[in-house]
């Protein structure tokens, strides 16, 4: 079994690590001598795998830029929302404030892909600015107009990151990629020489063969790039409103995620302390 | 007097968005999700005009609208069509059956419905 460590590490620590594995089992194994025509059938897996591969990863990469897209939609909104607000109707400001806060907090207890049905309640206490509103100018109509339509893209938006969030690629497929890689790396073993070019190789290719297969379940698993989409952008909402940024503790005892603020708050659910940063770099 | 909307739609995020829009634009909404209370609802409370989606359970919108355009309760009343539709053939047939005109919600934002809808009543502002 793979630690479950390995799966945190980045892409290139990862195709270092198999990679070194690799090569220590082409220095280990000797010349191979088999009956069959391993070229032939490196061949032939070769072309069935990179075809199912390059399917699974195109369609994982689109799924997963659109649902950077939504992300960005949905923080992008909810920012506006807040200015409107805080221009608009000051004095639904701090009400605003804390149920963005809530909201975020809790969507935090989720992942991307599936956070969208437990914070239902949650998300739509944010428009309760809405609640009995009665504009007196046509700027706050607009305002409050332009609130209600947010609500409605940021509501699509959020129905939207479920489908697009979820995996693509099945079991089944899972199986036939692995299966391909696996005799791509027996024919490998099977026509290497004993001269250490061959070794390289040999370890190489295997090594690739294998490292592609993880990008796709980083990609497919909505952790490529995950700093940056899934938690950085929701992290500038909290800027905008001047609260301290805040990290689910998980990501951050499972190392997914690294906070640099100097300060920053951490916990789950209804759970949240302050941290200050030993070492922070800002 | 606030003029009265009456919006056909089985979307409840959509319902809720124009309720609050049409709101604050002083327009009296009254809303259905579903198209036989939306039926009901024209004859009961006579709006001053219908906004109709098309792509509904039970009853397809164009059904709607041949039975309130059949009904001499509801027949006078303007009814706009908002649709996500962009079929032109299902466009053709609105407006054959009575539609005053047919919107693509794609095509237009809440705010631009709501000023057709305001220039429909003779509302504008």
């Amino acid at each position: 079994m793979i630690h479950k460590d390995f799966f945190r590490l980045g892409p290139a620590v990862k195709a270092v690590v198999i990679f070194s594995v690799f090569i220590m089992l082409a220095l280990a194994i000797p010349e191979l001598k088999t009956p069959i025509n391993a070229s032939g059938v490196l061949a032939a897996a070769s072309v069935f795998y990179s075809i199912l591969l390059g399917f699974y990863i195109a369609a994982a990469m689109t799924n997963l830029s659109r649902l950077k897209t939504l992300v960005a939609v949905e923080t992008g909104a909810l920012i506006a929302v807040y200015n409107i607000v805080k221009m608009a109707l000051p004095e639904r400001l701090d009400s605003t404030r804390d149920a963005i806060d809530d909201y975020l907090i809790k969507r935090f207890d989720y992942e991307v892909h599936n956070y969208d049905e437990p914070t239902t309640a949650e998300f739509f206490a944010i428009f309760n600015v809405l609640k009995g509103a009665n504009p007196k100018s046509a700027g706050e109509t607009a305002a409050l107009q332009y609130i209600a339509e947010g609500e409605y893209y940021v509501s699509q938006a959020r129905r939207e990151t479920t489908i697009v969030g979820a995996r693509i690629v099945t079991p089944v497929s899972w199986f036939v990629l692995s299966v391909l890689s696996l005799v791509i790396i027996v024919c490998l073993f099977v026509m290497q020489t004993s001269s250490l070019t061959s070794h390289l190789i040999t370890a190489l290719l295997s090594a690739s063969a294998i490292s592609a297969l993880f990008i796709l379940d980083d990609v497919d698993g909505n952790r490529f790039g995950e700093d940056q989409f899934a938690i950085n952008t929701y992290q500038d909402v909290f800027h905008a409103m001047g609260e301290l940024a805040y990290y689910p503790r998980r990501y951050i005892e499972m190392g997914r995620y690294e906070p640099q603020e100097k300060e920053y708050r951490v916990g789950h659910g209804k759970d949240v302390t302050i941290v200050k940063h030993p070492n922070h770099r800002k | 007097m606030a003029k009265k909307v009456l919006l056909i739609d089985d979307d409840p995020l959509i319902v809720r968005m124009y309720e609050r829009i049409f709101s604050f634009a002083n327009i009296d909404i009254k809303t259905s999700l579903m198209p036989t209370d939306g039926l009901a609802q024209a004859s009961a409370i006579k709006p001053d005009l219908i906004l109709l989606d098309i792509m509904m359970p039970d009853m397809d919108g164009l059904e709607v609208l041949r039975r309130l355009k059949g009904d001499d309760v509801t027949k006078a009343i303007p009814v706009i069509i908002l649709t996500n539709l962009s079929d032109e053939a299902r466009s053709k047939e609105a407006i054959k059956l009575g539609a005053a005109s047919v919107m693509v919600k794609s095509d237009f934002s809440p705010k631009q419905v709501v000023e057709k809808v305001q220039a429909a009543l003779g509302t504008t502002k």
